[in-house]
C-alpha cells in the first residue's frame, strides 16, 4: 500500500539485516519489509532511490486487484517476488505482515493524509461504478435518467397541455440520432417526473378525501365515522400501482397480439398511462369543493382533455416517423384501433379509481 | 377492486395456470389453424390468431415447470395464513 511506502520515505530506512518476518514485530513496520524480501532471497538491498518514483503513482487499482492476495500469511508469500512489478512490492509485502499496521499517528502527516484521502476517493468512485454496472442489468439507469431530465418550463407547459390540449398544433417529437430529444428541450416528449409526482399526490389526496368523508357503516350511527386510517393510505397506494401495472400489461399484450411495429418503449407507456393521475387529482379536489356535481363535471372535462391529448400524442409515437402512409393498410387500421382503445381506456380508469372516494 | 401486490401475483399465477392447463391433443389440435408455423410468409404481418397461438404455445413451453413450485408456494401460503 502507498501508506507503507510513504512511511518508508518519511521515516527513513531501518538497517537491513535478515530480520524475522514475524508479524508481531512492531519496529519493522515502515520499511524493512521491502528490503526483507530481497534479503531472504539473497539479492542486494535496493537503495533509497528505488521506491521513490512509485511514490505518487496511483496504486488504488492495483490494491483493489491485489486484495485477494493480502490475506495470505508469511509462509505463502514466497511466490510473490517472482511475479511482482516494481511498484507492487510494498503492497504485497505490507499484506504479508498483517501485524505491522502503521499506527494512527501516521495520518497527522499532511502528505499521508492527502494520499489516504485520494485513495479513499478513488476506491469510492470505483465502488460506485461497480454498483452502477450491476444495477444497469436490471433497471437501466441511463434510460431512466432521460425521463427525469425536465425543468420547470417543461412541467408547466406539459400540465397546461394535459388540461387544455386544444390549441397546441405541433405534436411531433424531435429526434436526435434515433433517440428522442430530452424532455427539457421538447414539450411533446414523455417524461416520468410528472407521473411520479402525480401518483404520490393522488395517494395523498385520496387520503384527504377519505378523511373528509363521513360514512355510516352500521344501520343507525350515533356518531359519524371517518373512513380514513393510515392503513388505507397503503392500500390506496398498492391498489393504484396494481391497476397501473394491469393497464400497461394489457396494452403490451395488445401490442404483441396485433403485431404493430412501434417506437414505443415500456417506460413511455408507463409515462402515458400515468398522465391520467393529474386529471384525477383535479377532479378529486373539485369533488371536495362541490360534491357530486363538481366531481363529475370536472371529471368529464379532464377525461375529454386527456383523450384528445393521448390521441394526438400517440398518433405520432405509435406511427413511428410521423403519420406517413404505411405499406399495408391493415397496419394503419390496427394502429387506429389501438389508439382509440388506449385513449378510451383512460376515462374509464379515471372514473374507476376515484368514484369510491367521492360520496 | 384490486387489493394489492399479492393479489396481482395470485391473479397472474391463476391466469398462467389456465393457459398451461389447455390440453394439447384433446383441445388445441382441434382448433383450426393450430399447427400453422409453416403457413406464415416472411415480411407479412402475422394474423391475430397466429400470434395468440404462438403465445399459448410459448407460455406452455416456458412456464410448465416453474409453475409447479409457484403453485405449491401459494397453496402453502393459503394453508398457513388463510
Amino acid at each position: 500500500m502507498t501508506i507503507a511506502r510513504l512511511g518508508q520515505q518519511v521515516r527513513g530506512r531501518k538497517p537491513a539485516g535478515g530480520e524475522s518476518r514475524g508479524p508481531g514485530d512492531g519496529t519493522t513496520m515502515y520499511d524493512p519489509q521491502y528490503q526483507q524480501q530481497y534479503d531472504i532471497y539473497g539479492q542486494p538491498v535496493p537503495q533509497q532511490g528505488g521506491p521513490q518514483p512509485q511514490l505518487f503513482e496511483d496504486t488504488s487499482g492495483q490494491a483493489y486487484n491485489n486484495y485477494g492476495n493480502q490475506g495470505y500469511g508469511g509462509g505463502v508469500d514466497y511466490g510473490y517476488p517472482n511475479t511482482r512489478q516494481g511498484g507492487q512490492q510494498g503492497q504485497q509485502a505490507y499484506g504479508a505482515y498483517p501485524g505491522n499496521m502503521p499506527g494512527p499517528q501516521i495520518f497527522q502527516d499532511p502528505m499521508v493524509a492527502n494520499m489516504a484521502m485520494q485513495y479513499g476517493q478513488s476506491l469510492a468512485s470505483q465502488g460506485r461504478e461497480y454498483m452502477d454496472k450491476k444495477i444497469e442489468k436490471y433497471v437501466s439507469t441511463s434510460q431512466i435518467k432521460y425521463y427525469f431530465a425536465v425543468d420547470t418550463h417543461y412541467v408547466m407547459k406539459k400540465l397546461q397541455l394535459l388540461l387544455f390540449p386544444y390549441t397546441h398544433t405541433d405534436w411531433s417529437v424531435r429526434y436526435e440520432q434515433d433517440t428522442p430529444v430530452q424532455p427539457r428541450h421538447e414539450v411533446n416528449a414523455p417524461d416520468l417526473y410528472i407521473p411520479l409526482m402525480a401518483v404520490v399526490t393522488y395517494i395523498l389526496v385520496a387520503g384527504l378525501c377519505l378523511g373528509l368523508q363521513k360514512s355510516c357503516v352500521t344501520g343507525d350511527c350515533p356518531e359519524l365515522l371517518h373512513r380514513f386510517s393510515p392503513d388505507v393510505l397503503g392500500m390506496q397506494a398498492s391498489s393504484a400501482l396494481v391497476w397501473l401495472v394491469l393497464e400497461i400489461f394489457i396494452i403490451l399484450a395488445t401490442l404483441y397480439v396485433t403485431a404493430i411495429q412501434t417506437h414505443i418503449k415500456t417506460l413511455d407507456l408507463l409515462a402515458f398511462s400515468s398522465y391520467k393521475y393529474v386529471g384525477m387529482i383535479v377532479s378529486l379536489l373539485a369533488g371536495l369543493v362541490m360534491d357530486s356535481l363538481g366531481y363529475y363535471g370536472v371529471l368529464a372535462y379532464c377525461s375529454l382533455s386527456l383523450v384528445v391529448f393521448m390521441f394526438r400524442t400517440l398518433r405520432w409515437q405509435v406511427q413511428g416517423s410521423g403519420g406517413t402512409m404505411e405499406a399495408y393498410s391493415v397496419g394503419n387500421k390496427r394502429r387506429l384501433y389501438l389508439l382509440l382503445f388506449m385513449s378510451g381506456l383512460q376515462p374509464l380508469m379515471m372514473w374507476w379509481l376515484t368514484h369510491h372516494l367521492v360520496a | 377492486m384490486a387489493f394489492g401486490v399479492y393479489s396481482l401475483l395470485e391473479a397472474a399465477v391463476l391466469c398462467l395456470n389456465a393457459v398451461c392447463v389447455l390440453n394439447e391433443e384433446r383441445f388445441l389440435s382441434k382448433l383450426p389453424g393450430w399447427g400453422g408455423s409453416h403457413v406464415q410468409g416472411f415480411g407479412e404481418e402475422p394474423g391475430i390468431k397466429t400470434q395468440i397461438f404462438h403465445f399459448i404455445r410459448s407460455v406452455k413451453t416456458v412456464m410448465k415447470y416453474p409453475l409447479i413450485p409457484l403453485n405449491i408456494c401459494i397453496i402453502l401460503f393459503k394453508l398457513i395464513f388463510g
